[in-house]
């Protein structure tokens, strides 16, 4: 019997690279995982999984119209499961005007890996090639989604990411699945630690030496050099590189103060309750 | 009650309601669409998902706030609305999923996507949604070549095995953004649901309204910093891009027409050239496509 482990994370937070670790952990081989080829099941807001499901065209079909009936999308497939599936989700925990949540609790369970927005801004302005200015307005807005603009096509379906704040809070109050949280910053300053209790979560039987092994071969720079060879099918057009820098705390060499002051003002509360923020009001990372 | 009489796809339709995407005609019908009751689900479906049932010459379609559609037998639609529908929003599903259902069950091969004559030869635009297939199609209809579809393209083969093309009907479906960059003005179009900002292309003058042999089959690919480039498919690759750009190949499947199908692919791959064109749809312009197009169909012509 298997069940959807929700990979859920606000985009740049460290999504691919757990999904990294966990190709090289489920892998048989011993190689490296192709990052081209992880061996996840790709992500909630897949269009044409929605339309093999429905028999729908989705192109035909407003965006609230998908959304009633992304639920039971999400419910056979996990009916229909026979081992674990892993399934990306950039979409905040939201309900549909009806009050059932986007994502039902059948058979789900979901890791949650969060980022210091901080790092965030920096990243996921590298990442949609615009301003930090307009990245860190993008974060604050409450009602930001990703596909939704209305005189186009878009390859995948409209997601609802909120805030930063309202992403991390929207998986964190929600009342039907469970969720297990990861730092970013924890998988890189104690990586096993972090990793184990995780895949403990998750429920697979794994040594510590594999974890240990997988760790090794998703490395930072082990998956930048892969892009650097072959190429990132992720990365978005008009970003040079999906793997750039990898680390904590490297807004300090990009954000000016009255863009930290930004953040800080929309995303205090919640920066402190993840420990971004001490008690003394200093950044942690 | 007054009934309404089309073609498309070939057939003689008689409908209980105006389709005016369709072309209006004379003639004995043999396909019914009606009103009336649809049942709740099929008896055996053998495939059954969301909103969908299949079994064996039957298919069933249940949209909230649109309606529930049947259809039997490869003659016969039936549409129940729901109480708040409104006509284009039902449109919209007849056209697409219902009549690909219809098709299938006449034993038509369905392919996804748009087709347009060239010197008396038809070559197909392919590919997912998004792709660019209806865009590119409509720019080439500006450039002078005949619409044979759009989105979904029947396909039959004739008495030596050949498989042409049998004409649709004489609209393209396009976004708001394909709109303006066809240099189109919005305003004298209609969308194709009061809530889309998808619009419907007449193409009744550039409609070619006879059959053609298949020729060509181009698969468009969008795909994020690929450079603008044509390649062919080979012959042993062809039957899985046939089979990967069937129009629902799963209602079709469970619709008994599984040995059929690959009959109707084989003989596709038999005769027709398949080439893939692959772009980055950000970084390659509408203007690069059609030239890269013309100066490939007309090579095509020239063998």
């Amino acid at each position: 019997m298997g069940e959807i482990i929700w990979l859920a994370s606000y985009p740049k937070s460290g999504n691919t690279w757990f999904r990294a670790f966990l190709s090289n952990l489920l892998s048989e081989e011993g190689d490296t995982v192709d990052i081209n080829h992880l061996e996840t099941d790709g992500i909630a807001s897949n269009r044409i999984l929605f339309d093999e499901m429905t028999g729908i065209d989705s192109e035909d079909m407003t965006m609230d119209e998908i959304d009633a009936l992304r639920p039971e999308v999400y419910e056979y497939i996990a009916e229909a499961l026979t081992k674990t599936s892993f399934v990306k989700i950039h979409d905040a925990y939201t309900h549909l005007t009806d009050g059932r949540p986007l994502i039902p609790s059948y058979k789900a369970k979901a890791i949650y890996i969060v980022r210091n927005p901080l790092d965030v801004a920096v990243s996921f302005s590298y990442h949609n090639n615009s301003s930090l200015d307009k990245t860190i307005d993008n974060m604050a807005k409450d009602d930001f989604c990703f596909c939704s603009r209305p005189i186009k096509f878009h390859t995948q379906l409209r997601q609802k990411l909120l805030s930063w704040s309202g992403h991390v809070d929207s998986w964190f109050d929600n009342n039907g699945i469970p969720v297990h949280v990861i730092r970013y910053e924890d998988m890189k300053n104690k990586p096993f630690e972090t990793f184990k209790k995780a895949v403990e979560f998750i429920g697979l039987l794994c040594d510590d030496e594999k974890i240990k092994n997988a760790l090794e071969l998703s490395q930072f720079e082990r998956l930048k050099a892969q892009e650097e060879k072959t190429g990132f099918r992720e990365k978005p057009t008009n970003m040079n590189a999906f793997f750039r820098e990898g680390k904590t705390g490297g807004w300090r060499d990009h954000l000016s103060e009255e863009q930290v002051s930004r953040i800080l003002e929309k995303h205090k509360r919640v920066m402190k309750n993840l420990g971004y923020i001490d008690e003394n009001n200093n950044i942690v990372f | 009650m007054d009934k309404y009489v089309y073609k498309a796809y070939g057939l003689i339709i008689e409908s209980d309601f105006f389709i005016p995407e369709f072309i209006e005609f004379q003639g004995q019908p043999v396909v019914f669409i009606k009103y009336g009751e649809v049942k709740p689900f099929l008896e055996n479906p053998d495939e059954k998902r969301i909103r969908f049932e299949a079994a064996k010459d039957e298919f069933l379609l249940k949209l909230e706030g649109v309606a529930k559609f049947y259809v039997a037998n490869g003659n016969e639609i039936i549409v129940e609305p729901d109480v708040d529908a409104e006509m284009d929003d039902i449109r919209v599903f007849l056209l697409g999923s219902v009549f690909a259902a219809l098709l299938q069950q006449k034993q038509y091969l369905v392919l996804h996507g748009s087709s347009i004559v060239v010197n008396g030869k038809g070559i197909l635009f392919t590919g997912s949604s998004g792709s660019g297939k209806s865009t590119l199609a409509a720019a080439l209809c500006k450039k002078g070549y005949k619409l044979l579809t759009d989105d979904l393209c029947a396909i039959k083969l004739n008495e030596t095995g050949k498989p042409e093309i049998i004409p649709g009907f004489p609209k393209l479906k396009l976004w708001k953004d394909s709109v303006l960059l066809l240099g189109e003005n919005i305003d004298s179009l209609t969308p194709i649901r009061s809530k889309l900002q998808k619009y419907r292309l007449d193409a009744a003058a550039v409609f070619s309204q006879d059959s053609v042999p298949m020729s060509k089959m181009y698969i468009l690919c969008d795909q994020s910093n690929s450079e603008l480039m044509i390649e062919t498919v080979q012959s042993t690759d062809k039957l899985k891009e046939l089979i990967t750009n069937t129009y629902r190949y799963r209602f079709m499947k469970a619709q008994g027409g599984r040995s059929h199908h690959f009959k109707q692919i084989a003989a596709v791959a038999n005769v027709v050239d398949i080439s893939k064109i692959t772009r980055d749809k950000k970084l390659t312009t509408l203007e690069q496509m059609l030239t890269l197009c013309e100066e490939e169909i007309n090579t095509v012509w020239e063998r």
